[in-house]
């Protein structure tokens, strides 16, 4: 019993990581509409950041969290500068290669300025991690778990309460409208990209000292956040999150209860069964609703 | 005529979609003519570049030297990762043989000729790595590819068999390369399967008592090979569990508890040197400080100490060769002085140490080739009669015939104290 549940609290512990950057997915899309396929490139940009800031030059763990989540906001807009803006209202295709130009562009400086190394980041709390009983829990993805928690309910709070929440709500409804409304489209998209590059950014920090800070150490993160956006229909910041958490206790049971050759695929193939039968997304039962 | 026919199909389409009237008919004609003409020029370019190949060996044949020879200058390439989450791997290989390259030219190289590198990098990527293989053969017209690291290799192996082009001691593990013997590829490292065998059979000769072993491997062609080389050997009894991780793997908790709740006394793991680094601390967070770790030979650097810390200490290994810190050995004090001297600052690793023990081995096999002409099959040749080749104690002596390319055939076991390596054995191969 005590090994199901570790498997349980194992398979959270990843799914929430998997939910904070889906989460940052998310928002961008629903505003630009555009898959950023650089974020994970982005979030390792700001591991490195973070390694530098701490490691090589002595700041605190706390310091260095800041200054990589500072340098991800600043990345952010300087993409949407230059790549994402100049292509609104282009068709998803063109973000798309855009993104993906951003990704191998940014990969490469980043192997310029630091290496090909291996860089090791501590940890941001030091000490073994808590045992519950038998069950052991990760004091990072406790972190973690606090940091994606936290967003959503701030992330909530602006669209809901702020004048730049609202323009964002009207943007992803309506682009045409919000316009006409007097809502600018690039305060709208400097501003997401902004925030979801900054998530990115604390997200690469938090994985430095699970995964190690290297080259494309976020790209299987990315790609397992992607997955939790798609179950969260796209348009759901909570629904990303909850994608997540599915996704990483279906791994997680996956290995222990079947044979190793089905255990990578199970998680993908019960996605895509949810998928087939909710296209909206699993999580996403309101955009079902209102468009019923 | 059928040609001349295609392009006025094309013409004629053009001057029908010109027109108000879409003709439906004309435009399938100009589309199919249009394919059909890409068809074309693409089997073109396919006999162009056959012709290329077929001029180099024809060349050969005739008693000129093979195309990356010149009179000067003998051409080797290199595929390798040198971007990427693999690239410190690739980028040391690389290091490691630019190195060689300049101590050997130093001496006068072989041949008469000095030495040339010409690396390219291949992401650690399957497709990518045959069609770089394919740049460096035909465009960069190279005598041979040299030192590749990673098993990624063997989706090169339809291209150097077709096209003849002697592929040299690449860092690869999968079983492919060497079975069935490939005519023109030589290995210098045991593959998968006889390393973990070779560790089954010592686990059972030297630590006797029960033992509940599992195995934890890479989800890849080497990582199968690992599992039935250690089943195959003595200790294969005591396999209690067997788990896979992928590459894209975040996390090897579910693995490890699956792993513990079957009671292992023993985990033997298959992977990089980071990946075991993940995997030692994730074990520490679990509490499994009472199980004995078996690393495979890509965990054998520096590197592990540095990432995975105390989780490391007592870690046995697998090696293929001598640790590259291992200075008392007088290859590997060689090989730490020529870096001193022409790479000043950089820290070789086990990757840079088997570039410039396989550098030892095809200088010989270089020095080897009969008559003047430098050839490629002269090279192989002169490999294929190559017996007990010292490297001066980096690797157990390597053998070659014409029905065994494998090279070596032992390894050695090392031991994680006080951060750095230290052999436990010498060379050893199986006993069952």
């Amino acid at each position: 019993m005590s090994s199901f549940i570790q498997l349980l609290v194992s398979g959270l512990e990843n799914g929430i990581a998997y939910g904070l950057v889906g989460l940052a997915l998310v928002l961008i899309f629903q505003t630009s509409r555009a898959l950023n396929f650089a974020q994970g490139t982005m979030a390792a940009f700001c591991g490195y950041v973070a390694f530098e800031l701490i490691v090589t030059r002595g700041f605190s763990w706390v310091i260095g969290a800041i200054g990589a989540t500072i340098v991800g906001a600043v990345l952010g807009l300087g993409v949407e500068r230059i790549a994402i803006r100049p292509l609104l209202g282009a068709p998803l295709l063109s973000l798309v290669i855009a993104t993906l130009a951003i990704d191998a562009i940014l990969g490469n400086v980043t192997q310029r300025l630091w290496g090909a190394d291996v860089k090791n980041l501590p940890a941001p709390m030091g000490g073994d991690d808590w045992n519950v009983g038998s069950i052991v829990i990760g004091r990072t993805y406790v972190i973690i778990a606090i940091i994606t928690l936290t967003l959503l309910a701030l992330i909530a709070y602006m669209l809901k309460h702020t004048r730049i929440g609202l323009a964002m709500r009207a943007f992803a409804d309506d682009q045409f409208a919000a316009e006409l409304q007097g809502v600018k489209p690039q305060t709208v998209s400097r501003t997401v990209w902004m925030i979801s590059a900054a998530i990115g950014g604390i997200t690469g920090v938090l994985f430095g000292p699970l995964l190690f800070v290297q080259l494309g150490y976020m790209s299987p993160i990315f790609i397992k956040g992607f997955t939790a956006a798609v179950l969260g229909g796209f348009v759901s910041t909570s629904g990303a999150v909850l994608g997540g958490l599915l996704m990483g206790v279906l791994e997680a049971l996956a290995v222990r209860y079947t044979s190793a050759s089905i255990a990578p695929m199970l998680p993908l193939l019960v996605i895509l069964v949810a998928l087939l039968v909710r296209p909206t997304g699993v999580f996403n039962r309101k955009l079902a609703t209102r468009r019923a | 005529m059928i040609i001349v026919r295609l392009i006025s199909s094309v013409r004629e389409a053009r001057r029908g979609w010109s027109r108000k009237q879409g003709d439906t008919v004309r435009k399938r004609t100009a589309r199919l003519g249009l394919a059909l003409l890409a068809v074309l020029a693409l089997a073109l370019a396919g006999c162009a570049s056959e012709d290329a190949v077929d001029t180099g060996s024809q060349a050969a044949s005739s008693g000129e030297s093979s195309p990356g020879v010149t009179d000067s200058e003998i051409t080797f390439g290199m595929a390798t990762p040198l971007t990427g989450n693999a690239s410190s791997l690739g980028i040391d290989g690389q290091k490691g043989a630019e190195v060689f390259i300049k101590w050997l030219n130093d001496q006068g190289g072989t041949n008469g000729r000095k030495w040339k590198l010409v690396a390219q990098d291949d992401g650690f990527d399957l497709q990518k790595k045959a069609t770089t293989v394919q740049y460096l053969i035909q465009q960069e017209q190279v005598f041979g590819i040299w030192g590749d690291v990673g098993s990624t290799a063997v989706s090169a192996l339809p291209l150097i068999n077709e096209q003849k082009v002697p592929y040299l001691f690449p860092y690869a593990l999968a079983k492919q390369m060497i079975d069935p013997v490939q005519p023109y590829v030589f290995m210098d490292v045991p593959m998968a399967d006889m390393q973990e065998h070779a560790l089954s059979d010592w686990i059972a000769d030297n630590e006797p008592g029960d033992h509940k072993i599992g195995l934890l491997t890479l989800n890849s062609a080497d990582g199968g090979d690992a599992v039935s080389g250690f089943k195959a050997g003595k200790a294969g009894k005591y396999v209690v569990g067997e788990q896979q991780y992928e590459r894209t793997a975040t996390s090897w908790q579910p693995q490890l508890v699956a792993l513990r709740s079957a009671g292992v006394t023993d985990i033997v793991i298959h992977g990089s040197d980071v990946w075991t680094a993940k995997i030692l601390t994730e074990a520490k967070g679990l509490g499994m400080t009472d199980v004995q770790f078996y690393g495979s030979s890509g965990s054998v650097t520096p590197q592990v100490f540095a990432l995975a810390g105390d989780a490391a200490e007592g870690l046995r290994a697998v090696a293929i060769n001598a640790p590259s810190t291992a200075t008392d050995v007088p290859g590997v004090k060689e090989f730490t002085d020529a870096f001193a001297k022409y790479e000043p600052g950089y820290k070789p690793g086990v990757f840079a140490l088997h570039s410039w023990s396989s550098g030892l081995i095809l200088a010989a096999g270089m020095k080897g080739i009969q008559g003047d002409t430098v050839t490629r099959d002269g090279l192989v040749a002169s490999l294929e009669k190559l017996k007990d080749f010292d490297t001066k104690g980096i690797t157990a002596p390597v053998s070659f015939t014409k029905d065994n390319h494998e090279g070596v055939d032992k390894v050695m076991l090392v031991q994680g104290k006080g951060g750095q390596w230290v052999t436990m054995t010498g060379f050893i191969g199986t006993t069952s």
